[in-house]
């Protein structure tokens, strides 16, 4: 507790001090392109001043930064600054370990920040803890020439669309017309954002940490008793059943139709299937009407326990990769979305948005700027990353034949209430911020 | 030894000479231990500061888990399936490779070759083999569909695992066994010839017995590593599906605790896997009464 | 001796045979695939016939993957575990045998007890440790209060961080701490006479000249069987490198393995690389074995009995 007095007397103090020099450092996930992408942002903000120097450490993965950015927390060696991973936002907060970025800036427009991005990491009195850095969004990808094929040339929109193509295909010849391999973060987050129904009570977690999960009922169970008897009729196949073996490859190398995947994934697509692949926001069941979706990707946390200098240095980072032509820059380089409106209009303004690369961009802002509800804003719940595996666990037993999918859907929910309730337990006391 | 005059007298000498390795295991072993045990007694938040002590509660609630029952049963049924063939093959093939046969010589050299290849390094290749699409098992998918696919069907991958841990488990239990064998004295064969035993007889009678002592011992000692040893398999094939088919409880620990950030879970399971193993250990000194070290 | 054993010989052959052909099974598997191209393994799939690709595999291997840098870091970790336990095992046998020491059985007691409990049983905290190997001291100095007391007096609160993961040493130092080699050393000098020992003293030799001139050229075998075992275990272990080496390039080439992804991600996987990179990781240790087969033999026995 007294490093918590400490280091709040620092924040007060950077928070009114002049700009030290400072050497910092920046902890990432994100490998490949991205990776390159993260570097090049580095190299450009230390190119841009002369106060600060930055050094960026790819961690090889977010869960395995996050895992070194506590132990490093624990041995007082950690970042001034790590990227995380959508999942792991509620335990970041609740960690007593960064500092909320809103607290230490006066002059940023917050609310420029798209819908999805903002409702997912801020505050329940509306502040972002973290900073947006790359966000993705779920979107609908389909391989036109095979549609045309079966006789389909238009895109599908709505889920029972997607299922007459997908006859239309199978009676074509086609094995493997939809492809999924069931995520989490497709079948169950994205799909219950758009479609306004929340996978736990108050609203997701945002209003307290003593939530219960409840998407064993009404839509979404609707949607994965659907999905596992599609399977069963072959119009739809999971990652496993295809030979690629994973869901994007299978795609892309054009064993399979179609698919709900990231905006990250267009790039890869169209290199490999050329003006075949077409998008379009993610579908949804008739008769109901479209919500926002959430924001993947990461943000960018900053950590306590540092000196005035360093969080001067952390802020002028912060502020950096939040310019237009920055966050366009990286659009660019990685197919992640701008997170901000006036990075979005100046895109758009430049006229570069009808590029090839930049696709997604404006299909997926539109996605996460599409009107919310206060059970829509994002998922807020303790262990997620932990649940995120047991509701794969579950419901690949119910695809294998060993439970039915009402049974693997009340498993994890009961499995997952465990998990609310043991972090409820472990942060007794801790104010949901 | 315990003739003093053989010994040396030096106060600090010896406690040189042996402070390097102490204190590597007091670092990378006690301490760890300890908090292991500590660890297991409290709620401990993934980035520390209000760790609450809880006493037993941890144990409470692991020991309520369905998921830690069925991650146990899986690590039993793994280790007596597994383990069992992982030592009755080498003991065939010890028994065999004990005789003046062609194939005697060049197995004896190629039977220790998997002690050269890491767990994960040869579950990529047996991932590679039993690809349902384009392995070795493909022409059987194509006949009937849907037979063999260890990537959704538990106990198809639990085959698989089983079968590249076996692999790997030859060259320890073959190595010892046929040790056992050889030292079998030449006398007693004779002298069983002579009786007039046939020597399909002997290999029953005889053989068998006289190893019985390193039979023992590679049993306790595979089934102690199995515990652990199939954490490599696991993660280079499975990660423990598909639906958790093949989460063993070492990879359970692995999971909860890099993965979920439940360290007083993780540290919990792995106390009662310790003292499991210990157990084993205890088995084993006590029916064996020998010293025991398991090296592989 | 005359006796028939013609059906039991024969039967020995199948049964070693067939045991020769699962073993060399996936490694023959490997080894036909790393030399096919990408273009005919997607047209043939599964072959028995080698191609004549192994060069651009390895080439694949080489460029677009970390596996070369972590071929060198599992070089690096193994033999750095093989030699520092060669001496510190051997070290450590020579004060339990030749010195008379209070709490010897004790000190030796406790050495022998970490076989018991397997590294990947405490990584957990182990891992821990490692983020901080001054825990126990910063523990210590609470414990007695001096943390306190400085504070105190100079307003410094100490508190001492080194962490070792994500290092070379980190990698190999808990895979140290363990009795394996001081127990096959002790059972060693415990076999040679103990005149031995006893002439070196008549003869007014110290204990570090009696080391030097006569127990290290005596077990000379008994440091190449350990140092082969060492080595092998260092190579192979999977869990630890896995947990303490946070990014790729610090990883060991098993770990890397496993998560191999060479080739156009847009394609199904790269099944001759990812192959050729299999071959690649097991060579070294596997060259060693085939060689050094004596001494492995003679190591896991001792290690033994």
């Amino acid at each position: 507790m007294k490093l918590n007095t400490i280091s709040t007397a620092a924040l007060a103090l950077a928070v009114a001090a002049p700009a030290f020099a400072a050497d910092i450092e920046f902890w990432y996930g994100n490998g490949g392109r991205v990776e390159e992408a993260i570097q090049a942002h580095c190299e450009a903000f230390n190119a841009s001043q002369d106060d600060h120097t930055i050094t960026c450490v790819g961690q090889g993965g977010y869960e395995a930064g996050m895992q070194k950015a506590i132990a490093a927390y624990r041995s007082q060696q950690h970042p001034v600054m790590i990227q995380f991973f959508d999942a792991g936002t509620l335990d970041l907060m609740l960690s007593d370990a960064v500092v909320p970025v809103h607290t230490l800036f006066d002059d940023v427009d917050w609310s420029d920040y798209n819908t999805g991005a903002k409702g997912y990491y801020q505050t329940s009195t509306g502040e972002l803890f973290s900073q947006p850095y790359n966000g993705s969004t779920l979107i609908f990808y389909a391989n036109m020439d095979q549609l045309a094929e079966a006789g389909v040339t238009e895109m599908p929109e709505t889920w029972e669309q997607v299922i007459e193509t997908a006859q239309a295909l199978k009676d074509n010849g086609h094995a493997c017309p939809f492809v999924t391999d069931a995520h989490p973060w497709r079948v169950l987050e994205q799909f219950s954002a758009r479609h306004g129904a929340p996978i736990a009570s108050n609203n997701n977690g945002y209003t307290g940490l003593d939530a219960e999960y409840t998407f064993n009922q009404g839509i979404i169970a609707q949607h994965m008793v659907n999905l596992q008897n599609w399977r069963n009729e072959g119009l739809v196949r999971l990652a496993e059943d295809t030979e690629a073996g994973n869901y994007t490859r299978a795609f892309y190398a054009g064993e399979c139709a179609m698919m709900e995947g990231s905006t990250g994934s267009y790039g890869a697509a169209f290199e490999s299937l050329g003006e075949a692949v077409r998008i379009s926001m993610a579908p949804m069941y008739d008769g109901v009407e479209r919500k926002n979706t959430y924001i993947g990707g990461a943000s960018i946390w900053v950590m306590k326990g540092h000196d005035d200098a360093s969080i001067e240095a952390a802020k002028a980072f912060l502020d950096f990769v939040r310019q237009d032509d920055q966050q366009i820059a990286f659009t660019e380089a990685t197919g992640y979305m701008p997170v901000t409106m006036s990075a979005l209009n100046t895109l758009v303004a430049s006229g570069r948005n009808e590029e090839l690369v930049f696709a997604t961009a404006e299909m997926g802002v539109e996605s996460l700027n599409q009107p919310g509800t206060d059970a829509t804003r994002g998922i807020r719940l303790g262990f997620y990353v932990q649940f995120r595996d047991i509701f794969k666990e579950e419901t690949q037993k119910a695809f294998a034949g060993e439970q039915d999918m009402q049974a693997a859907l009340d498993n994890a929910v009961a499995r997952g209430n465990e998990l609310l309730r043991r972090f409820e337990q472990t942060y007794q006391g801790v104010q949901l911020p | 030894m315990a003739d003093t005059n053989s010994q040396f007298n030096s106060r600090w000498l010896p406690i040189a000479l042996a402070l390097p390795q102490l204190l590597l295991i007091f670092l990378f072993f006690y301490v760890p231990i300890y908090m292991a045990f500590f660890w297991s007694l409290s709620l401990e938040r993934p980035f520390g500061g209000g760790a609450e002590f809880v006493g037993l509660q941890n144990y409470a609630r692991v020991l309520n888990d369905a998921e830690f029952w069925k991650a146990t049963w899986r690590t039993v049924v793994f280790m007596l399936i597994g383990s069992s063939l992982a030592v009755i093959l080498p003991l065939i093939l010890a028994v065999a490779a004990d005789r003046r046969v062609r194939l005697a010589y060049p197995a004896r050299n190629v039977l220790v070759w998997p002690k050269a290849v890491a767990g994960a390094s040869i579950g990529v290749v047996f991932l590679f083999i039993f690809n349902p699409f384009i392995g070795i098992l493909a022409p059987l998918n194509e006949v009937y569909p849907g037979l063999w696919q260890p990537g959704l069907d538990g106990t198809d991958a639990f085959i698989m695992l089983i079968i590249a841990h076996v692999w790997g488990g030859i060259p320890f239990n073959f190595v010892i066994l046929l040790a056992g064998l050889q030292a079998v004295p030449q006398s007693f064969h004779h002298s069983a010839a002579m009786d007039g035993a046939s020597a399909w007889r002997r290999v029953r009678d005889i053989q068998i017995p006289m190893v019985l002592p390193q039979l023992f011992l590679v049993f306790v000692l595979e089934f102690t590593e199995s515990v652990t040893a199939a954490f490599g398999l696991i993660d280079a094939m499975t990660q423990g599906g598909p639906g958790g088919a093949t989460t063993l409880l070492v990879y359970k620990i692995y999971v909860d605790g890099f993965k979920g950030y439940d360290l007083s879970g993780a540290a919990t399971q792995s106390v009662i896997l310790m003292v499991f193993v210990l157990s084993l250990a205890a088995v084993q000194f006590f029916i064996l009464e020998r010293k025991i070290r398991y090296e592989r | 001796m005359i006796e028939n054993t013609k059906s039991l010989d024969r039967t020995a052959n199948v049964i070693l045979a067939v045991g020769v052909l699962y073993i060399l099974f996936p490694l023959v598997i490997t080894l036909v695939t790393a030399t096919q191209s990408f273009e005919s393994f997607l047209q043939n799939g599964f072959s028995f016939i080698p191609g004549t690709y192994l060069l651009e595999n390895i080439q694949i291997v080489w460029e677009t993957t970390q596996l070369p840098r972590q071929l060198l870091n599992s070089i690096i970790v193994a033999t750095m575990v093989a030699l520092i336990k060669c001496g510190i095992a051997f070290t450590t046998a020579f004060a339990i045998v030749y010195f008379r020491i209070r709490y010897g059985g004790i000190l030796f007691g406790m050495v022998l007890v970490t076989n018991l409990m397997p590294l990947d049983l405490r990584f957990i905290t182990t891992y821990q440790v490692a983020a901080n190997i001054m825990m126990p001291v910063n523990a210590l100095l609470d414990f007695f209060g001096i943390t306190y007391i400085v504070q105190t007096l100079t307003g410094y609160r100490m508190n001492f961080q080194v962490s070792v993961l994500n290092t070379y040493f980190g990698l190999a130092a808990p895979l140290l701490a363990n009795g394996t080699g001081t127990f096959l050393f002790r059972q060693y000098f415990r076999t040679l006479p103990a005149d031995l020992s006893k002439a070196a003293r008549m003869d007014g030799a110290g204990p570090m000249r009696f080391l030097w001139d006569i127990l290290i050229p005596l077990s000379r075998a008994n440091f190449a069987a350990l140092f082969v075992l060492m080595f092998l275990g260092g190579w192979t272990s999977y869990l630890w490198p896995l947990v303490a080496a946070s990014t790729p390039e610090m990883q060991t080439a098993v770990v890397g393995l496993a998560r191999l992804s060479p080739g156009d991600p847009g394609q199904i996987p790269h099944y001759p690389a990812i192959m050729t990179g299999a071959l690649m990781v097991s060579v070294i240790p596997l060259a060693m074995i085939a060689l050094m087969q004596r001494h492995i033999v003679r190591g896991l026995t001792l290690t033994e009995k």
